[in-house]
């Protein structure tokens, strides 16, 4: 560019009668031409730039803007065919726009929201955690996702709400934020009504075990920071199952109605009771505190209420509860422990004698912890011959001669020495034990009849328990046919006792095996009778020969009348079905002559003898008469 | 205080004779000229023979700023004789790119701190990292310092520049200047006059302060297509479309960033600071009008923060602009010059150069930076 003279100078200087020739005459004249013209190019450049970048950048800026519109079309078309609605907040999170999707997706009015923002309390509502969160993210500027609040409408109805937001910035200016939304109330509804179910016991409309598990953690936590006192009540109800196999599943489900009903109006509001299952039920109760006294006295309210009677199908059904008490913080402070030893006091209760509770205690569970060891060693006593036969007596109610024996398993323990059933007989029962241990006691039985034989006694006929177990293998027939074949035994020698809930338990089949013993010509008897409700229809389907009185019933005699009034009726219901009657558990004379005024036809029970092992038992027996004709 | 000012033209000589009375160790001696040292060999040997004793600085420059007027290709001479303030020159040689930030603390480290009012420094234009040479100085000078100065020029061929050390030109050298005392006032305003235009673009590819690629597409081809037919004066002719860069972090401003160089097999340039990827981008503009009144506003603000007694007295104003200014500006670019002396107090002496970077606090910020595209203006006064 330098030195070349620009044109508008040219012209200028030829209009001044001048040249660029002119410069020669002056020494300073060509830096001037050349300062003049760079001045007129530089001005040109700067123009030349100036409209050049203008147009540049308003094409870019146009093509830009073609984008935009495309992408907010774009945008726009998936909004239309979503259920979402475009929102903005100004800084202080007021609603200041509403896209009119709200309007046409959820018929909800734009001034709803306009100048309003989320309160704990307001037309627009959020629980205080969802909004403290909320505030965390305005703070941070972050987006959020899926945040709910409620839309209290002036009529008092609840819409509720779902938002999504990003922050919305002009350069790095936080002005507030803009996000969808869309309305969640079907879904939600729909959502809480299938929680609630999950939550709740189809049958008594109670909450289930997880909703409990739930309600009794958030309670500790809870008791936890105010020192609150719990007590988790296990209800387990007495001789349910009895009901329902006799009377049908339909029966059943009335019961545990008819109980949770009942249980209900004991409670306070806020106490919880919840059906666990099958026929368990539990109660959480909350207090500033409670002594045992008070518990003792809820307990006692919900035995009495199990314990009325209920009519069912025309019915009177009657069946009773047993309780377990396990508190917090005394007894456990984890939820599903504390529900543990309830459970355990519970069985405690049954133990003890049924319709009753009990309250926790450390020592027997301590104790139970050694179940396990056990029913190790019982496995062993099985197979390593630990167990003995003790004989009890049973005699003719009038003349006191011995007509019977009822043979009692005893286990010699290498270390605790002669345990009684009691302590073993369930954990054989659920350990599936019990079907050796009751084919030894087939086998061990004859063949002490036997003996007693060879020795020249004469014994009289021996009583067997037999299981539910035993009752439901096939294998019992075959093993009283061999015990009887193998030891020469005439069947008769034999009764085989069965309980009276065993029998309503599983009729069906437990008729079809009674049935083949009572053709081997075995005698069959029916223990702790009373307990149950058998009717007299029901005890005619069975091959029955005796009715055991259960001791409950003795008990109480003399005095009690309606023992007396019982007792009188069970004489009279074998005697009119052709079954002898027998009496358990008496101890004392005034009872054995009430008995014997009642009709009972044996006694059995202290007064007569204890147990007795098998030669202490020979001293009872006879010697064989040998009849000389 | 005692000013002089005068030029050394190779033909003409000295404009007038060099004042060896103000000699002293409290005088300082400025001297800006072109890259080429032959031109000066001579006029340097005097004025070192002139001043034994006064600590003498300068550098080559992009245009040598002397009263209202921007010369090329002479040496531009200003004396200030101090009466209550006293002077501590200081130097290094750079050894490489990233020696930058060591070179700015070695030359703090000879600058005691007592009393220590301000620092001029004049850096090598470069193979420098002046952002980091400004950060290693800051760190060893005391808090309240004022840190000015400028990279030396190299006109708009960004080839070769010096700075005087111990009277010598040297390529790698950066000097400085400690000014003491309570007398001393110092004052300083900064401005740039660009603005943005166009799309915000995003920096998609950058390695260190080579840009590659904005918004997915190359940088270079960008700049073509805004350049039109100045194309092909590029790298110079980019210097007219700077480029503000912000940072992608939250409180990152936006900085002015100058292309230095290109490179068309990579499609790339190279720009007078990091272009870290991620950034948002922006192309600027500007007109001479816009430059002129910034560089007014340089000066109203650095004249405002004297006191009304150092307003009225003469002073030494050093002004550094930036060669991209005078690229635009042309034949026009003493129109800047003229508004910055224009607002100094009679008798002032008005020196600087067009420079490859300037070093100044920003108008209200605390800390030194360095600037591009800017008239950067200091005011030394005593009370």
């Amino acid at each position: 560019m330098e030195g070349d003279i620009h044109p508008i100078l040219v012209r200028q200087l030829r209009k001044a009668g001048m040249s660029e020739a002119d410069s020669i005459q002056h020494p300073a004249l060509a830096d001037l031409f050349s300062r003049v013209s760079r001045s007129y190019a530089e001005t040109e450049q700067d123009r030349y730039l100036f409209e050049r970048s203008e147009e540049i950048a308003s094409a870019e800026m146009r093509a830009l803007n073609t984008a935009l519109r495309l992408s907010e079309a774009r945008l726009g078309s998936l909004l239309s065919l979503s259920s979402d609605w475009v929102w903005e907040q100004d800084e202080h999170g007021v609603f200041t726009f509403l896209s009119d999707e709200l309007t046409e997706r959820t018929g909800l009015s734009r001034s709803l929201f306009l100048d309003q923002t989320c309160t704990v309390d307001g037309p627009l509502r959020m629980t205080e955690v969802d909004l403290d969160h909320l505030r965390t993210y305005v703070e941070l500027r972050s987006s959020f996702r899926n945040v709910l609040f409620d839309l209290h409408s002036p009529e008092g109805e609840v819409n509720h709400l779902k938002i999504s937001g990003e922050p919305l910035m002009i350069g790095d200016r936080f002005v507030g934020y803009r996000g969808v939304g869309t309305d969640v109330t079907v879904a939600l509804k729909a959502e809480r009504r299938i929680k609630e179910l999950g939550q709740l016991d189809g049958l008594t409309g109670l909450v289930n075990r997880n909703k409990f598990m739930e309600e009794l953690d958030q309670a500790i936590e809870l008791a936890a920071g105010t020192g609150q006192e719990l007590a988790v009540f296990f209800i387990d109800l007495d001789r349910f199952k009895v009901v329902n196999d006799t009377m049908g599943h339909a029966a059943g489900d009335a019961l545990l109605q008819t109980i949770a009903e009942r249980l209900r109006p004991i409670l306070r509001q806020d106490d919880l009771l919840a059906r666990l299952g099958g026929d368990e039920f539990v109660v959480l109760t909350s207090r500033q505190s409670s002594n045992a006294n008070d518990l003792a006295n809820i307990a006692s309210r919900l035995n009495s209420a199990a314990a009325k009677p209920m009519i069912l199908d025309g019915q009177t059904v009657q069946v009773s509860a047993s309780i377990g008490i396990a508190r917090y913080p005394i007894d456990s402070t984890d939820g599903t422990d504390l529900l543990k030893s309830a459970d355990f006091a519970m069985y405690q209760a049954k133990a003890a004698g049924k319709n009753a509770f009990a309250f926790f205690a450390r020592e027997l569970a301590e104790r139970s912890d050694s179940h396990l060891a056990l029913e190790q060693s019982l496995r062993r006593a099985v197979n390593g011959g630990q167990f003995v036969l003790h004989y009890q007596p049973i005699v003719d109610a009038h003349t006191k001669k011995l007509m019977g024996l009822e043979a009692l398993v005893r286990w010699l323990h290498p270390e605790f020495g002669l345990l009684a059933p009691a302590v073993f007989i369930d954990l054989a029962e659920s350990t599936g034990l019990i079907v050796p241990l009751g084919q030894w006691v087939m086998k061990q039985a004859c063949s002490q009849l036997a003996a007693w034989r060879k020795l020249g006694f004469d014994p009289p006929r021996c009583s067997i328990n037999v299981s539910r177990r035993q009752l439901l293998t096939d294998a019992l027939v075959h093993d009283v046919r061999e015990a009887l074949a193998t030891n020469s035994l005439r069947p008769e020698m034999l009764e085989i006792e069965v309980t009276e809930s065993l029998l309503m338990e599983d009729t069906g089949r437990s008729l079809a095996v009674l049935e083949q013993l009572a053709s081997l010509g075995v005698r069959l008897a029916v223990d702790d009778f009373g307990t149950g409700y058998s009717s007299l229809a029901f005890l005619k389907r069975f091959p029955l020969h005796t009715l055991k009185l259960d001791r409950s019933f003795v008990n109480g005699l003399p005095e009690d009348r309606d023992d007396l009034a019982i007792t009188r009726a069970v004489v009279s219901l074998g005697h009119n079905l052709g079954l002898q009657v027998v009496a358990e558990g008496v101890e004392t004379v005034e009872q054995q002559s009430s008995l014997r005024e009642l009709g009972c036809d044996l006694l059995q029970g202290y007064l007569f003898g204890k147990p007795l092992d098998q030669n202490a038992t020979a001293l009872l027996l006879d010697p064989i008469y040998v009849t000389v004709t | 205080m005692h000013l002089a000012q005068m030029i050394h033209h190779q033909v003409a000589g000295w404009s007038e004779p060099l004042p060896t009375s103000l000699d002293s160790a409290t005088t300082l001696v400025l001297a800006f000229g072109p890259s080429d040292q032959t031109e000066i060999a001579t006029a340097l040997k005097e004025l070192n023979a002139a001043f034994p004793n006064s600590v003498l600085m300068g550098c080559s420059s992009a245009g040598e700023i002397s009263g209202v007027s921007v010369q090329d290709n002479t040496l531009s001479v200003s004396i200030a004789r101090f009466d209550k303030t006293w002077l501590r020159g200081s130097s290094t040689i750079l050894t490489d790119l990233s020696d930058s930030y060591d070179a700015g603390q070695r030359l703090a480290a000879q600058l005691p701190s007592t009393d220590l009012r301000a620092v001029f420094v004049l850096s090598c234009g470069l193979a420098i990292n002046g952002t980091a040479l400004v950060q290693g100085l800051e760190a060893g000078l005391p808090r309240d310092t004022i840190i000015t100065g400028g990279l030396a020029g190299d006109g708009s061929s960004f080839v070769r520049t010096w700075v005087l050390s111990n009277g010598e030109p040297q390529a790698h050298a950066i000097t400085a200047v400690g000014l003491y005392g309570g007398s001393l006032e110092i004052s300083h305003g900064c401005d740039g006059g660009w603005k943005d235009f166009g799309p915000v673009r995003t920096v998609t590819r950058s390695v260190g302060s080579e840009l590659f690629e904005l918004d997915g597409q190359p940088a270079l081809a960008l700049y073509k297509t805004y350049l039109g037919d100045l194309a092909s004066q590029l790298p110079g002719s980019a210097l007219l479309i700077p480029l503000s860069v912000t940072a992608p972090n939250p409180d990152a401003r936006a900085v002015v960033r100058t292309i230095l160089a290109i490179n068309e097999d990579e499609q790339s340039m190279t720009f007078a600071g990091d272009i870290p990827q991620g950034s948002t981008a922006r192309l600027m503009r500007t007109n001479v009008d816009r430059l002129v009144i910034s560089a007014e506003e340089a000066a109203e603000f650095a004249k405002q923060k004297l006191t009304p007694a150092a307003q009225n007295n003469p002073l030494l104003a050093l002004s550094v602009s930036c060669i991209g200014r005078r690229i635009v500006m042309g034949e026009r670019t003493e129109e800047e010059v003229e508004a910055v002396a224009d607002h100094l107090p009679l008798g002032s002496v008005h020196s600087g150069f067009y420079s490859y970077g300037e070093i100044a606090p920003l108008n209200d910020g605390k800390h030194t930076e360095l600037h591009n595209q800017t008239m950067t203006v200091t005011l030394f006064a005593e009370a």
